[in-house]
């Protein structure tokens, strides 16, 4: 077993594998060490040949190891060492000066004298590998929390929100009721006044007890913006809910057509009438179109009234904006922005108010729902 | 000719044991367990015994803990299959006088016993 | 299946040396004592393998399998069922062994920490009775699955299954049990062999 000069076609062979191959007998005395892992050691197989394993390598001196490998000399199956329980066999370092993650077997080795056996130690570079594995598990970790992060902080908020939505629900009922009670005796009040002025200023209360009662009706309507989740809607269910007996029709021509928003989107429609029997003077009729195109479909609402001035066309929208509570158009807006949908007044003053819906690509749905 | 005490479940094991021993002409007696390998320690007086430790009923560690009560001197020499630093502390702690792994190797079990014989020619 | 108990005996102290020695190995690996206890040995033939379902149950194990040929050729496996290889993998990886849902899949390093004490005990075992009978065996590279025991015994080939070997095993690490079984399936000519070489070496014991 003696190294001779010239290179033997064992190892050759053994050079030309891309792991690391070292070869013991049986007293653990190295008989190969091929080139990639004299590249891998920075030992080359001069310096290493004739040496005893342990001797130069001394952590591999305990019976995890030692034991192992004479097992296998004694006849026994192969041993592995996983990368994940042993940081290297051999210490090779990467040309980064990184340490390699091993894989390692050992292999008993017959060679051509079977009654003097050897081992064959075999390395296999998986520091990539490894690397990927680790940082997918971090990544896997790493999502696991922020979703059990999330989870608590979502948790929490719907508590706070089922409070407060409580709290205000009972003051508002509280005042509603109350309210009631005002009308109920302002109307006696009004009634029973004899003089005009009285009986005048009597109504101008009550008046302002209904608007304080439609700005709580509002706030109940507005709390469930956003609570449901968004889903389609046919256009045409939505308009034959609204009820326009003797007042002004709708025609619409959106045959089949769907939207993707928020449950509340009845009372955009309802909204916009309301706001048209209000503010549409002298208009006859209300008109809905449908205008796909690449960009989204665009819903027009015109009616042929008086029209919006110029310098309220952005207004409108606003809170406390209007005759009456002012927030009609406003919730208007926040609902159709609940799913990306955006309104703006397009019409000329003098010839009818006009609102334009863009329900963006991918949010209406044209012909019949599965 | 010295006599040595087998104590171990395994008959194998025992059977084993023998063949090596009477080779060197050792008379052999055998316990399968530790409690019968007690009796026979304090009625047969053996120079030697070996035990093994994983038993059912007393097993070894027991046994040395009795030996070590009752007084009993003859060398006793620990055949065991559990290889651990810390199982052949506590044995040699306990009075073994040697610690030995199975499998049975000849060239460790009988220079383990020559060493605790008393040498030929004592009384 | 018929067995004279002597040559069981023989095989139950074979398989007890090689337990003895991967628990050394492991009690360094896991810088713990390991508790051993003297393990309980059966034989099956194969058409007895349904009772060794009610035996041991009907779960899936964690199963580290060797293949060897020579002298007696068959499948060895180290198996482990779930939640003594979730313990076994925390003791060896240093984590605290805790009782985490034993129900979490194992990732690809658990599986690898695995297949290398699956491999300590094989090796203990095989390695053990190759030494003291002497015999010459080649054996495949330990690979890793999980199953129950039907389709391990079904994954050995017909004339390689006669005899089923199951030596059943509990290791005490930090008193934690660890349940493993060790399972040897030869053919029904291997088996004879195995047991003439028991026999031959109790007889003239040859140097």
């Amino acid at each position: 077993m003696s190294q001779h000069g010239s290179r033997s076609v064992h190892t050759e062979f053994s050079d030309a594998l891309p792991v690391g191959i070292c070869v013991l007998d049986q007293e653990l005395t190295i008989v190969l060490w091929n080139r990639t892992l004299a590249e891998w050691s920075g030992h080359s197989d001069e310096e290493m040949i004739g040496k005893n394993l342990l001797d130069r390598y001394p952590a591999l001196n305990t019976p995890v190891y030692r034991t192992r490998i004479n097992q296998v000399l004694d006849g026994g199956p192969p041993a592995v060492f996983s990368s994940r329980l042993h940081k290297s066999f051999i210490p090779c370092k990467k040309s980064d000066g990184t340490m390699r993650v091993q894989q390692t077997s050992v292999i008993r080795y017959p060679r051509s004298d079977p009654d003097h056996p050897c081992v064959m130690i075999i390395i296999e570079d998986v520091t990539d590998l490894d690397h990927e594995i680790r940082s997918v598990r971090e990544m896997k970790d790493q999502a696991l929390l922020e979703v059990q992060e999330r989870k608590r902080a979502e948790e929490a908020l719907e508590k706070l929100n089922a409070k407060l939505n409580l709290l205000s629900g009972i003051t508002r009922h509280d005042i509603l009721n109350k309210i009631m009670v005002i009308d109920g005796f302002l109307g006696f009040a009004e009634e029973m006044a004899t003089d005009p002025t009285q009986a005048e200023y009597l109504g101008h209360v009550r008046a302002a007890a209904m608007v304080i009662q439609n700005i709580l009706i509002f706030n109940r309507q507005y709390e469930q913006l956003g609570i449901g989740n968004p889903s389609w809607f046919a256009i045409d269910s939505l308009i034959e809910e609204i009820d326009t007996e003797e007042r002004l029709p709708i025609h619409s021509s959106c045959e089949g057509i769907s939207i993707y928003a928020d449950p509340m989107l009845e009372k955009v429609f309802y909204n916009l009438y309301d706001n048209a029997l209000r503010y549409a003077e002298g208009a006859s009729r209300i008109e809905i179109t449908c205008h796909p195109s690449s960009s989204g479909l665009r819903i027009v609402w015109e009616d042929d009234g008086a029209g919006v001035p110029e310098d309220d066309k952005e207004e409108i929208f606003n809170r406390g904006f209007g005759k009456n509570t002012g927030m009609g158009l406003f919730l208007v807006r926040e609902i159709l922005a609940i799913t990306g949908i955006t309104i703006a007044e397009t019409g000329d003053e003098g010839k009818g108010a006009r609102f334009e819906l863009s329900v963006p690509e991918g949010e209406y749905r044209i012909g019949n729902l599965a | 000719m010295p006599t040595i005490l087998i104590i171990d479940d395994s008959s194998f094991q025992r059977t084993m044991i023998r063949k090596a021993l009477r080779k060197e002409n050792f008379t052999c007696i055998e316990a399968e367990n530790g409690n019968i390998g007690l009796e026979m320690a304090e009625k047969e007086n053996p120079d030697v015994i070996i035990v093994d430790l994983l038993m059912p009923g007393l097993n070894g560690i027991e046994f040395l803990k009795a030996i070590q009560e009752k007084g009993i001197t003859i060398p006793v020499l620990v055949l065991t299959s559990d290889i651990q630093d810390a199982t052949r502390d506590l044995c040699l702690e306990l009075g073994a006088r040697s610690f030995l792994n199975k499998p049975l190797r000849t060239d460790d079990l009988i220079p383990a016993i020559r060493k605790v014989l008393p040498p030929p020619g004592d009384a | 299946m018929e067995i004279d108990p002597l040559d069981l005996d023989a095989i139950r102290e074979l398989v007890n040396i090689g337990v003895g020695k991967a628990a050394g190995i492991l009690s360094e690996m896991t810088g713990s004592r390991i508790e051993l206890t003297i393990p309980k040995l059966s034989i099956f033939s194969q058409e007895e393998s349904g009772q060794i379902i009610s035996l041991i149950g009907s779960e899936r194990y964690s199963a580290i399998s060797l293949n060897f040929k020579g002298a007696f050729s068959g499948m060895t496996y180290s198996i482990f069922p779930a939640e003594s290889a979730h313990i076994l993998i925390d003791a060896v990886t240093g984590e605290e062994p805790s009782d985490k849902s034993f129900d979490r899949p194992f990732s690809s390093i658990d599986t690898e920490t695995l297949k290398e004490v699956g491999n300590i005990l094989i090796n203990g075992v095989m390695g053990s009775i190759t030494n003291v009978l002497k015999s010459q065996l080649t054996y495949s590279l330990p690979t890793y699955c999980e199953a129950d025991i039907p389709a391990l015994i079904q994954n050995v080939s017909q004339e390689h299954r006669e005899a089923i070997l199951l030596a059943e095993t509990h290791m005490f690490i930090k008193s934690l049990d660890i349940e493993g079984k060790i399972l040897i399936i030869l053919g029904s000519e291997s088996f004879e062999t195995l047991i003439r070489r028991v026999r031959e070496i109790q007889g003239d014991k040859k140097l």
